[in-house]
């Protein structure tokens, strides 16, 4: 057989997500880990970048090692990891996890990433590799630095900014001879190598920075989704299985990488010599935890290659999460602030921003922000003390002191129900639940199952589909306009501009977007039409109120009230995707729908409780009074946090607000949630975010994402 | 470098004759009674000060200025120390 002509392949590329399999691959000796140093020769080559550090990162790192060199570091680190040396070391690594807590107990607010799991770690990885020189917060941000190299194919500019971060760190290590304790004291006396100490040394502290990547996943997931399992490590610490589930699920590494040496094969796939092989490790875990499969997955990961830092991450994990949680039983995560680090390798939340104690606080000399449980319901069960902000009044006085003339503002706000009180609110009130309340919106489900179904087959036809764009928003105005009555004549132009609505909620806005506002309504209070009734739909809200106008109602206040309620609507897109967001951000958790309508109801109103998209209620003192012991003036604002309050609500959440002011919209919210998850997850069961690209809304008032862009 | 704090100095020399004469307005009181470490709330200022006098230091200033900072301010003379840092960087 003469010899077929030498194609030059292409290395293939596979990915392996079977446990089988990928035990297999790393066990087996057909395959490497991927070499850098090749990379770093061809940028000496063609940029002439020496590199020092890095270079001998990759000649002495473990984690780019193969065969003997491999080995021989293994066995001279492995002696020093071990559980009786972390055993030994946990007054360490509790020292500097209390000394980060102690830095935090008199903020209010602040990130758990860079203000807790960096800086709780980076004592006891110090301590340990023998980084004695610099201070903490060098060695934090200098470690910051070096994890860009989880990146593949980076630019000679961003090595050249490893490097720099490298020889930093190499200048902090120990002198020879001063500390027995620290791993590279103690690589010296095993290799009597200067530069393989220092290089394994350096090394071993940047892995392990991932045990605080693995911290930060953790507290992301349990403040998002998890309350109650944070309430409970709190209160019992974390057991051996309760820290094998936490850490085969929050591991911040998503593949690991290895290289074929021979022609060889992974499970049923033949794999050639030099082909990439790509091991879904996140893939594997979760599907760990699905099926109880035996081992512990791939957290540390198996055979030569194993995680030599395993004790250690254990310990700091056991430690840190429930003195954390311990600390601040009412953390409550800004989850539209939140940032994530992520790359081909590992993912993990790089800003956690969030409410520290949930306590009643003063925020300027007119507002006190009340996140207490206990004062918000009494505050928004007694409106003779507390009242709407009166915005129909104060633009009043506005137009009276300034002579600017103010009148479409006024007969917005006079017909904005979230501000009015009294007679003409009643009326409203009454009117608006004639169309809206529970018992009515049923008479427009076939609307809202049509519109479900229509959104649900243009978002499977969306090369790049966006939860938002392509499902929540499409959804919010097949259904909100024709409910509403809202059929402007130039519907682009409408819906370009209706979401300016919202910046109504902001408190005391200044004059000059007061003006820019109320041409906004003015255009938009002008495209309304008087709504015809639509084939097979029952009577709009608009229609409704033209029909028979509530008492001190004319026409056009009749259209200001229908476009704020529109305005106020948006709520609906804001809130089904911080719904779906909340469902599918932490990847690996599939949610579960269930199929009975009640069980269906529960848990659509527990989301709502922590995903509703308002911020704040207001409320403004009548008179002179206290609240939870902060004086109060008359006049002076109170803004509920919902984040707070709600944080352990279940169903008595405030999301709707409650009383003469409670939420209009709440059945039909509840009404399209309880039919819209279902379809959605029943067409797409594989559906998943993007890991990371999420995006919010630049809003003070409202928790809005913008962008949720899926795969499906 | 110039010190910042002095820099700020002077413009808050500049920006407190403006601010006590637009309180005294609002408050209807005598531009005597009125000092650089008055207390805003104390002197009555209300919602509708706040996005009055705002919209005039923004007006006489030239610079962007919420309603919402007035009250992020305890005394005139930090006030008008903010609008200074603002103009500094304007």
């Amino acid at each position: 057989m003469t010899d077929a002509p030498k194609r030059t392949r292409l290395p293939g590329r596979h990915r392996i997500d079977a446990p089988d399999t990928m035990r297999a691959v790393l066990l087996g000796a057909d395959f490497n880990t991927c070499p850098l140093l090749p990379y770093l020769d061809a940028l000496r080559e063609h940029h002439g970048m020496e590199l020092p550090h890095f270079r001998a990162f990759a000649r002495y790192g473990m984690l780019f090692q193969n065969g003997a060199d491999h080995l021989a570091m293994k066995r001279a680190v492995a002696p020093f990891l071990t559980a009786r040396r972390i055993a030994d070391a946990e007054p360490l690594i509790d020292a500097g996890i209390e000394a980060a807590l102690a830095r935090l107990r008199d903020s209010a607010e602040a990130d758990l990433f860079t203000g807790f799991c960096e800086p709780a770690g980076i004592p006891a990885l110090r301590g340990l590799a023998g980084l004695t020189g610099g201070t903490d917060a060098q060695v934090q941000t200098l470690l910051n630095e070096t994890r860009l190299l989880a990146h593949g194919g980076l630019s000679p500019a961003r090595i050249q900014g490893i490097e720099v971060a490298m020889a930093t760190l190499d200048g902090f290590l120990a002198p020879a001879g001063q500390d027995e304790s620290t791993l590279v004291e103690h690589l010296r006396t095993a290799t009597g190598d200067e530069a393989i100490s220092r290089a394994g040394a350096l090394a071993a502290a940047m892995a392990a920075h991932s045990m605080v990547q693995t911290l930060a996943r953790s507290v992301f997931r349990l403040l998002l989704t998890d309350p109650p399992g944070w309430r409970s490590i709190a209160d019992n610490g974390l057991c051996d299985a309760a820290l094998d589930r936490i850490l085969l699920r929050d591991t911040s590494s998503r593949i690991v990488l290895r290289i074929a040496a021979r022609d060889t094969a992974a499970g049923s796939c033949p794999v050639a010599s030099g082909d990439t092989v790509v091991l879904d490790v996140a893939a594997t875990n979760a599907r760990h935890l699905t099926q109880a499969a035996r081992g512990t997955g791939v957290v540390f990961g198996i055979g030569p290659h194993k995680c030599p830092g395993e004790h250690l991450a254990r310990a700091f994990t056991r430690s840190a999460l429930p003195r954390l949680a311990r600390a601040f039983p009412r953390a409550a995560l800004h989850r539209d602030r939140v940032k994530h680090f992520v790359s081909p390798m590992v993912r993990y939340p790089s800003v956690l921003p969030a409410e520290l104690k949930g306590r009643d606080r003063r925020v300027s000399s007119r507002m006190v922000e009340v996140l207490e449980p206990g004062t918000a319901r009494r505050l928004v069960n007694d409106d003779r003390s507390w009242g709407p902000p009166p915005l129909d009044t104060h633009l009043r006085a506005v137009q009276q002191h300034t002579g600017t003339e103010l009148g479409p503002a006024i007969r917005i706000a006079r017909n904005a129900m979230f501000f009015m009180s009294g007679p003409r609110h009643a009326a409203a009130r009454r009117e608006v639940a004639a169309v809206l309340g529970g018992n009515r919106i049923t008479a427009w489900q076939p609307l809202i199952d049509q519109v479900i179904a229509d959104t649900l087959d243009t978002l499977a036809e969306r090369p790049t589909p966006d939860l938002i764009a392509d499902f929540a928003d499409p959804l919010f105005r097949g259904i909100m306009q024709p409910l509403l009555g809202v059929q402007p004549n130039d519907r682009a132009v409408f819906d370009a501009e209706a979401p300016l609505l919202q910046d109504v909620l902001e408190p005391w806005l200044p004059m000059r977007s007061l003006l820019e506002l109320q041409k906004v309504f003015d255009r938009l209070l002008g495209a309304m039409q008087d709504p015809k009734a639509l084939p097979g739909q029952p009577q709009p809200l608009l229609g409704h109120l033209l029909a028979r106008p509530p008492e001190d109602f004319d026409a056009d206040d009749c259209k200001a009230l229908v476009l704020v309620l529109y305005g106020a609507s948006f709520n609906l897109v804001h809130t089904l995707g911080n719904v779906l967001h909340h469902l599918l951000a932490v990847p690996g958790d599939r949610p579960d729908i269930p199929s009975s309508a009640p069980d269906r109801a529960a848990l659509v109103d527990g989301l709502i409780a922590v995903c509703a998209s308002p911020k704040y209620i207001y409320r403004v003192a009548r008179e002179d009074g206290a609240v939870n012991g902060i004086k109060l003036r008359r006049g002076d604002t109170l803004r509920v946090q919902l984040l707070s309050v709600n944080r352990d609500a279940g169903t008595g959440h405030l999301a709707f607000g409650h009383g003469l002011h409670r939420c209009v919209g709440a059945a039909a919210t509840r009404h399209i949630l309880r039919a819209a998850l279902p379809a959605l997850f029943e067409r797409f069961p594989g559906l998943d975010l993007i890991p990371g690209a999420e995006r919010y809304h630049d809003m003070t008032q409202t928790i809005a994402p913008s962008h949720l862009p899926c795969t499906l | 470098m110039t010190d910042p704090t002095a820099t700020s100095d002077a413009a808050a020399a500049r920006v407190e004759p403006f601010l006590i004469g637009a309180i005294a307005r609002f408050t209807r009181q005598p531009v005597e009674a009125i000092a650089p470490d008055s207390v805003l709330v104390d002197l009555g200022l209300q919602s509708i000060d706040a996005v009055l006098l705002s919209g005039e230091v923004e007006d006489h200033f030239g610079i962007e200025l919420d309603p919402s900072t007035v009250f992020e301010h305890d005394t005139l003379d930090s006030f008008a120390r903010e609008i200074a840092r603002r103009l500094d960087a304007a």
